[in-house]
């Protein structure tokens, strides 16, 4: 299946490979959830605070289908 | 507030007329009100708050009528609000509770200020360094509005002690640091029924979203933070530049006000995602 992926500027040089655009097409075996899209990133999960499919805010397990729109938004805590 | 024999006639005495916009309003002075206070024996806050009652604007607040109005100013005097942490975020929050005119305002932080504080911190100053972040804030915070009371809890706040700051509290500000520290905050806030505005920074990104209780709020998010003893976010590599917080707290005390007064389209459900970097902005469904 084919997501759209947007990853935070913050996020470009935590993954594995860098990535070098915050915007990138993916092609991921048919029922990859949350968990899988950020380990095939190398995403560390302590650094991502929220994924949304389709603007929604879903969790590790939740199932990515053809054409969605995945957003990774990491985890930030400071004040 | 109750008739107080004299005042009323001596505030309209003192007052003047001033165009402001397309309106006219009968103002008094600082001078005016602070005057009023001393001669019957009242806080200048209830001294304002009765000219507001009165249809007497306390010329301090002119430039914020136009957009909250007369009853709109009057409920933000009688208004309390908790802010947990007096930091980057909330020693700026606490200058804008102050200036909206806020009447109570609650603050909580254990810190003293160091030097890593010098480039962000609004009360943190070179001559302020080892001084209370509580005290600092509270000092400043008179001289900016003496309408304003503040009290001082020179702790952290932790599920034993929250109930207690949150009593009759209408709203509560998370300017808080650690995860697990903002997930007490939302538990102690759901329990005691209170709004909760939650705002966090790491470089040029913030994110902010309005608690309603019994909202999931921060509860959905990734990884289950409390569950893997995660505290802090990717700002302990990114850092916290002098910019963000006070973006972050312009937004967040926006939110306040409108939750106290019950106006305009809160961020509840729902969180902004913003980097000023690229601007990212991001409203995320929770």
């Amino acid at each position: 299946m084919n997501i759209e992926i947007k990853v935070a500027t913050i996020l470009l040089d935590k993954a594995n490979p860098k990535l070098h655009t915050t915007s990138l097409d993916m092609t991921m075996p048919d029922g990859t959830d949350v968990a899988g899209l950020l380990d095939a990133l190398g995403l560390e999960d302590r650094l991502v605070g929220s994924v949304t499919i389709n603007k929604r805010r879903s969790p590790m397990d939740a199932a990515i289908a053809d054409g969605d729109l995945v957003a990774v938004i990491p985890a930030i805590s400071g004040g | 507030m109750d008739d107080v024999p004299g005042l009323l006639e001596s505030l309209t005495q003192a007052a003047a007329e001033r165009e402001e916009g397309c309106e006219r309003y009968r103002c008094v002075t600082l001078d005016d009100v602070s005057a009023l206070a001393t001669r019957y024996g009242l806080a200048t806050r209830q001294v304002s708050a009765f000219a507001l009652e009165h249809g007497l604007l306390p010329l301090r607040y002119v430039k914020n009528i136009g957009t909250i109005g007369m009853s709109g100013q009057a409920r933000l005097l009688q208004s309390r609000a908790l802010l947990v942490g007096a930091g980057g975020i909330g020693g700026t929050a606490a200058e804008l509770l102050a200036r909206m005119g806020v009447g109570t305002i609650i603050i909580a932080d254990p810190d003293v200020y160091d030097e890593t504080n010098l480039n962000r911190q609004n009360f943190c100053c070179s001559s302020a360094l080892g001084l209370s972040n509580v005290d600092a804030a509270a000092e400043r915070l008179l001289e900016i509005n003496c309408d304003v009371d503040v009290i001082r809890h020179r702790i952290a706040a932790a599920s034993e002690n929250l109930p207690g700051m949150l009593a009759s509290v209408d709203v509560a500000i998370d300017a808080l640091d650690s995860i697990d520290d903002r997930l007490t905050l939302q538990q102690a806030c759901s329990d005691a029924g209170v709004v909760m505005v939650h705002v966090a920074i790491a470089g040029t990104a913030l994110q902010v979203t309005t608690i309603y209780p019994g909202d999931a709020g921060l509860k959905g998010m990734l990884p289950p933070a409390a569950a893997e003893g995660k505290t802090q976010g990717i700002e302990v590599e990114t850092g916290n530049p002098a910019t963000t917080p006070v973006l972050a707290a312009v937004i967040q005390v926006q939110e306040a006000v409108k939750v106290l007064l019950g106006t305009g389209n809160t961020l509840r459900g729902k969180m902004l995602y913003l980097d000023l970097e690229d601007w990212t902005f991001e409203f995320i469904s929770l």
